[in-house]
C-alpha cells in the first residue's frame, strides 16, 4: 500500500510544536480552527430560549353505527389522504402450529384481491395512481392501511373496504407466499444480528411461546387456505375497531361515506386479543450459536415491566439514563465512547403482556466479547447501587420533555399511537401529564425501579460468533450451545 | 376513465415546492435554504457537505467518514475542561499515529512497534480524559429536545442533521457554527477503534455489505467511485487525526457548505442567524472535481463473494449523471424494471416465474459523477443466480425489441409525482432533498426541472436508452456464493 511521504515532515514540525504547546500554545500549529466573532455568545448556555407555545392536537374521535371508532385528523396542506383500519387481534392467540402466518395472511389478503376487484387488478389501478393499500398482520393487531392524493379518495376507500370484507384468499396465491415465506426463513440464517435476536426470543421463552416462536418449514407448510379463511373471520369485526383518516378531505361528506362503507360491518365470531392471566417464565442461561464472523453478537433478556403499572414513567427515565438515552446513555459512554468496543449499543425495558421485557443489544470483535458482557453488567450494577446525580438526572428528564413535541410532528403517526394506546387500554394520564409525570420522577425512583426491575444475575445471554475465540473467554459461565432454529416440533 | 386519471395526474400539487422554500447565497460562498412547513413547532437543521468519500486521497479512504465521527467530539469550548492542556497531548498521540503509518508502510513493518505505539496512544487517551467532558455536544442538543441526531457520509457528500423544537434555532446555529469554526478532533483514536467496528458489523458480517463492497470496487477501477465509503480495513486502522485534518482542510468551509432549515421557521430569521454565525466565516476549503472517467472496458465485470449466506445478486450498467439528457429516461426504465408490484421484474420474475424473491432498481454508489444503474435481485431456491441473471437480460432485450407502453411510462411519471408531494410531510425528507440536490445539481430547486423533464419522456426514449446502456460492455455483476466447506449448520435448514 502506498502511504503519503508528507507525512514524515509534519510530523517533525510538529514535535517541535509539541513542546511550544507546554508553553500554553493556544492554537495548535497546524491548527484548522477559525476565529470566534465577537458578536456572539461564547457559550450555549447564554443563549436565551423563548417559551414553546404549543396546544397539543386532538384528533376528532366519532362513531360508526356499529361502534367502529374513527379518528379523524384533517390537515389540508397537501393534497394527500391516509386511512388506516385496526383490528384487535393478531397472531399472538393463534396456536403455535401455525406460526408463520401472520405474513403469509397479509400478503395473501392484499395480493389475492377480490371477486370484483383482482389482486393484480387492484396493483395495476394502485401503482398507476401512486396509490397504496396494505394489509399488516401483526402480533396483537391487524391493519390495513391506505393512502393516495386526495382526489383519488372515493376509489381507494372502494377498494379499502372491498378488500377489507371480501377477501378471496386464493389458494394459488398461498402456494406462492409460502414458497417466498419458506425462502425468508431459510434467509434468516445469514445475519448474525438476526440470529442473536431470534435466538434470544427463543432462549428465553422457549421454542413455541408466543413471544419466542419463529416459523420453521414445517410450520409453513402446514398452513391451508382453511386456516386463513378462519383467522380473517376472527380478524374483521366492528368491536374494539379502530380507524385513522388524516389528510385532506371533507369531515361530513366523509363520514357520512364510512357509515356507508363500513358501518353495517357486522361479525359474531370475531375476536379479540386477550391478555394473559400469568407472565412468562424465563431460566437465566448463557448460550453460544457458534459462527465463523468478524464480530461477537452479544443480546441480554430478562422480564420487565407488567402492563399500565404505575412505575411506568421512572422506568422510562431509568432507561434513558441506562441504554435507551442514545449517544448519551451510560452504556454508550462506557461502551462505545470510552472504550471504543463497539458502534452500537442500547437497552430498552418495556412492557408487554406478559411481564415485559428488558433487552440488550451490541457487538464487538470477537476478542472483545467478554470485556464488552463485564462491563454492560456493570453498568446495571452500578445503576442499582448508586443513586444516579442531580445533572445526570436532569439532563435525561429535560431530553424526554423537550422532545415531547415531536410526538406531534407526523400527523398520521400520533393518530396511530393515540389508536394504540386506546387499544390497549393505556392510561390516558400517560399522554395528558407526560410532562408532569417525568418531571416528577426522582434519583430514588430511579434506583428503586433499576433494583426492582433489572436481574443481572438472572440473565439470559446469548452470544453469536466463533466458538473457539469465545469459550475460553466464558470459561466460568459454561456456554450451552444453541441451535440456529426450533430444536422441537410445534404443539 | 384512463384519460381522465391522466390529466389530473399531470396537474401539480396546488402549491409548489418553490412557494416554501427560500434560498439565500452568501457573499462567502455558503447556501442557506429554508423550506417552510409548519404543522408543528419543530424543525430539522441539516448542515451539508459537498464533500464525501469521492474526495478522499489514496491510502487514506474512510477519512470522510472519520472526520463526520469527530464532528461529534466538541470543540475549544465544547467538550473540554481545559482545551489547551489537551492539545499538547494529542500531539504526542498524532506523532506517534504518523510514526505508526510510516512503520506500516515498510515492507517488513515492525509488528511490535505498531502494537507499543496502540498502547502509548491508549494510555495517552486516558491521561486526556481528565480535561474532557465526554460526549457534550450530544448532550447540549440531547437535553434541549433534539431527535435523530446523527450524520451520514456517503460517496458525494457528508451531511450533519438534527431535529430540535422551534425555540432552539439559535441553539442550532451555535453549535453548527462553533463545530465548523473550532472542531478540535478528540478522541480520534478511539473513535477509530468504533469505526473499525462499524465496518466489521456493516461489511465484513452482513452479506449484502460484502457484496456491495465487491460490487463497486469492481465496476470502478479508475474513478474514486470505486473506493469503499467506509474505508478498506487497513486504512482506516491508521487514519490518523492530521489526516483528518488535512481533509477538512482542503474540503470543509462555506463553498462546500449547504445550510436547510426544514419546518416552522420564518426565512427571514434563519438568514439574520446565518449572517450573524456564518458571515464572516472565511476558508478557502472547497468541492473539488475529479476529471477521471471511468474508462470503456472490453466485455463485462464480473465477481463472486464467497459468504456463508444464501444467494443475492447486483447488475450495474455504467450510465452518465445529470444533466446528460438520458438521465430522466434512464429513471423511468429503472421504475418499469424494478419498482413496484406492476414492474416488468416483480411481474415476470417474482409472481410469473417465481424465481425470484424480490428485485429492485437503482442506482449507485452516488450522483456528482457518472454511475451505474443498478438491479438487486435474490433467487428463490432452488434456482440459481444464474438463472436469475438470465431471466433478468431477457426482460431488457424485450424492452429493447419491443419497447415499453404509454401506460408503464405514465405510471412511473404519476409515482414520481406523488412521491415528490409525499416526501413534503417531513421535514427531515425535505430538508436533506433540498441539501442534496444543492450538493448534486447546484441548485436546491433544481428537483422540480428535474420533474418536469421527468413528464416528457416517452416510450420512445426508454427504449433507446435501454438499447444504449443496458449491454455487456458497461456491464458488472457480483453474487454471493457458497463457500464449500461452509458450516454444516445452515444447510441442513433449507426447506426443498
Amino acid at each position: 500500500m502506498i502511504r503519503p511521504h508528507a507525512f514524515a515532515a509534519v510530523a517533525a514540525a510538529l514535535v517541535l510544536a509539541g513542546c511550544a504547546g507546554t508553553q500554553k500554545a493556544s492554537i495548535e500549529a497546524d491548527s484548522i480552527m477559525s476565529p470566534w466573532p465577537s458578536h456572539l455568545p461564547k457559550h450555549p448556555s447564554e443563549i436565551a430560549i423563548p417559551a414553546l407555545e404549543f396546544t397539543p392536537p386532538e384528533p376528532e374521535i366519532r362513531t360508526l353505527a356499529n361502534g367502529i371508532s374513527v379518528y379523524y385528523f384533517r390537515d389540508s396542506s397537501l393534497p394527500l389522504i391516509d386511512f388506516t383500519l385496526y383490528f384487535p387481534y393478531g397472531a399472538m392467540d393463534e396456536p403455535s402450529r401455525l406460526t408463520g402466518i401472520a405474513s403469509i395472511l397479509g400478503t395473501v389478503w392484499r395480493e389475492g384481491g377480490t371477486a370484483t376487484n383482482s389482486g393484480e387488478a387492484i396493483s395495476e389501478e394502485l401503482e398507476f395512481l401512486s396509490a397504496s393499500l396494505e394489509v399488516n398482520v401483526s402480533e396483537r393487531t391487524t391493519s390495513l392501511s391506505a393512502s393516495s392524493h386526495s382526489k383519488d379518495t372515493d376509489r381507494l376507500l372502494a377498494l379499502l373496504a372491498d378488500l377489507t370484507m371480501n377477501p378471496l384468499l386464493p389458494e394459488e396465491r398461498l402456494e406462492q407466499s409460502r414458497a417466498r415465506s419458506l425462502e425468508f426463513v431459510r434467509r434468516r440464517l445469514d445475519r448474525p444480528e438476526s440470529l442473536a435476536s431470534g435466538g434470544l426470543n427463543r432462549a428465553m421463552f422457549g421454542d413455541w411461546h408466543p413471544l419466542g416462536r419463529e416459523s420453521t418449514p414445517e410450520t409453513i407448510t402446514a398452513i391451508t387456505r382453511e386456516d386463513l379463511a378462519a383467522m380473517h373471520t376472527r380478524i374483521v369485526g366492528p368491536t374494539g375497531t379502530r380507524m385513522s383518516v388524516v389528510g385532506d378531505f371533507e369531515p361530513e361528506a366523509m363520514h357520512a361515506k364510512l357509515e356507508s362503507l363500513f358501518g353495517t360491518l357486522r361479525n359474531a365470531d370475531q375476536r379479540q386479543w386477550k391478555e394473559p392471566t400469568e407472565t412468562a417464565s424465563v431460566t437465566p442461561g448463557w448460550y453460544l450459536i457458534d459462527r465463523d464472523t468478524a464480530q461477537t453478537q452479544v443480546r441480554f433478556g430478562q422480564l420487565g415491566l407488567p402492563r399500565r403499572h404505575p412505575d411506568w414513567f421512572a422506568v422510562q427515565v431509568m432507561n434513558e439514563i441506562f441504554g435507551g438515552g442514545g449517544f448519551n446513555s451510560r452504556l454508550m459512554q462506557e461502551i462505545r465512547s470510552r472504550r471504543g468496543l463497539t458502534y452500537g449499543v442500547g437497552a430498552f425495558l418495556s412492557e408487554n403482556d406478559y411481564g415485559g421485557r428488558f433487552f440488550l443489544s451490541s457487538s464487538t470483535k470477537n476478542e472483545s466479547a467478554r470485556e464488552l458482557v463485564d462491563v454492560a453488567i456493570a453498568e446495571m450494577r452500578r445503576i442499582m447501587a448508586e443513586p444516579v446525580g442531580k445533572a445526570e438526572l436532569d439532563a435525561a428528564k429535560n431530553a424526554m420533555t423537550n422532545a415531547w413535541v415531536f410526538s406531534y410532528d407526523d400527523p398520521g403517526q400520533f393518530v396511530t399511537s393515540r389508536i394504540l394506546e386506546d387499544m390497549f387500554r393505556n392510561p390516558p394520564e400517560r399522554r395528558t401529564e407526560y410532562l408532569a409525570g417525568v418531571a416528577a420522577v426522582t434519583a430514588e425512583d430511579v434506583q428503586r425501579v433499576a433494583r426492582t426491575y433489572l436481574k443481572p444475575d438472572g440473565l439470559v445471554v446469548m452470544l453469536v460468533g466463533p466458538e473457539a475465540t469465545l469459550r475460553p473467554q466464558f470459561e466460568d459461565k459454561s456456554l450451552k450451545p444453541f441451535a440456529p432454529t426450533a430444536a422441537t416440533p410445534a404443539p | 376513465m384512463a384519460l381522465l386519471l391522466l390529466a389530473s395526474a399531470h396537474a401539480p400539487a396546488e402549491d409548489s415546492l418553490k412557494d416554501h422554500t427560500t434560498v439565500y447565497k452568501m457573499k462567502n460562498g455558503m447556501t442557506v435554504v429554508t423550506y417552510r412547513r409548519p404543522n408543528a413547532p419543530v424543525f430539522c437543521g441539516v448542515v451539508g457537505i459537498a464533500a464525501g468519500s469521492v474526495d478522499e486521497p489514496i491510502g487514506q479512504t474512510g477519512i470522510a467518514h472519520m472526520f463526520e465521527h469527530m464532528a461529534f467530539k466538541g470543540s475549544k469550548v465544547i467538550g473540554t475542561k481545559d482545551y489547551e492542556a489537551e492539545l499538547p497531548i494529542m500531539e504526542k498521540m498524532d506523532d506517534l499515529a504518523d510514526e505508526a503509518v510510516r512503520e506500516l508502510a515498510k515492507v517488513q513493518p515492525d509488528e511490535a512497534r505498531i502494537a507499543a505505539i496502540r498502547e502509548e496512544i491508549r494510555a495517552l487517551q486516558q491521561q486526556q480524559e481528565q480535561f474532557i467532558v465526554k460526549d457534550e455536544f450530544d448532550a447540549i442538543l440531547a437535553e434541549n429536545g433534539g431527535s435523530g441526531m446523527n450524520a451520514f457520509t456517503a460517496s458525494d457528500m457528508t451531511a450533519y442533521h438534527v431535529n430540535l423544537p422551534k425555540n432552539r434555532l439559535e441553539l442550532f446555529f451555535w453549535l453548527e457554527a462553533d463545530r465548523m469554526r473550532n472542531p478540535a478532533l478528540r478522541e480520534f483514536y478511539s473513535e477509530r477503534d468504533v469505526v473499525v467496528e462499524e465496518r466489521r458489523q456493516r461489511t465484513d458480517d452482513d452479506p449484502f455489505g460484502s457484496l456491495y463492497e465487491a460490487f463497486v470496487t469492481t465496476a470502478f477501477s479508475a474513478h474514486p467511485y470505486g473506493r469503499p465509503t467506509i474505508g478498506w480495513d487497513s486504512d482506516v486502522r491508521f487514519l490518523t487525526r492530521r489526516m483528518a485534518k488535512q481533509f477538512f482542510r482542503e474540503r470543509y468551509g462555506p463553498k462546500s457548505t449547504t445550510l436547510v432549515v426544514a419546518g416552522d421557521v420564518d426565512p427571514a430569521e434563519v438568514k439574520a442567524l446565518a449572517d450573524r454565525y456564518f458571515g464572516d466565516w472565511d476558508l478557502p476549503g472547497r468541492p473539488q472535481r475529479w476529471a477521471t472517467k471511468e474508462p470503456a472496458f472490453r466485455g463485462e465485470k464480473r465477481v463472486s463473494v464467497e459468504f456463508d449466506a444464501e444467494p443475492t445478486m447486483l447488475i450495474g450498467w455504467h450510465k452518465p449523471t445529470v444533466p446528460h439528457p438520458d438521465e430522466p429516461a434512464l429513471g423511468v426504465l429503472s421504475a418499469i424494471i424494478g419498482d413496484g408490484r406492476t414492474s416488468r421484474g416483480y411481474r415476470e420474475l417474482v409472481d410469473g416465474q417465481r424465481i425470484a424473491l424480490n428485485i429492485s432498481a437503482g442506482t449507485a454508489p452516488g450522483s456528482r459523477y457518472d454511475h451505474l444503474f443498478t438491479v438487486r435481485t435474490s433467487p428463490r431456491a432452488p434456482h440459481s443466480v444464474q438463472e436469475l441473471e438470465a431471466a433478468i437480460y431477457a426482460i431488457i432485450e424485450d424492452i429493447k425489441a419491443n419497447g415499453v407502453t404509454e401506460r408503464e411510462v405514465q405510471r412511473a411519471i404519476n409515482q414520481a409525482e406523488l412521491d415528490n408531494i409525499a416526501s413534503r410531510q417531513s421535514n427531515y425528507g425535505m430538508a436533506i432533498a433540498l441539501m442534496a440536490s444543492n450538493v448534486v445539481y447546484g441548485d436546491p430547486l433544481a428537483l422540480e426541472e428535474e420533474m418536469e423533464k421527468y413528464r416528457k419522456v416517452t416510450p420512445a426514449d426508454v427504449q433507446r436508452v435501454a438499447q444504449t446502456y443496458l449491454i455487456a460492455e458497461k456491464r458488472t455483476v457480483a453474487w454471493i456464493t457458497r463457500p464449500a466447506a461452509a458450516s454444516a449448520t445452515t444447510t441442513t435448514e433449507a426447506a426443498q
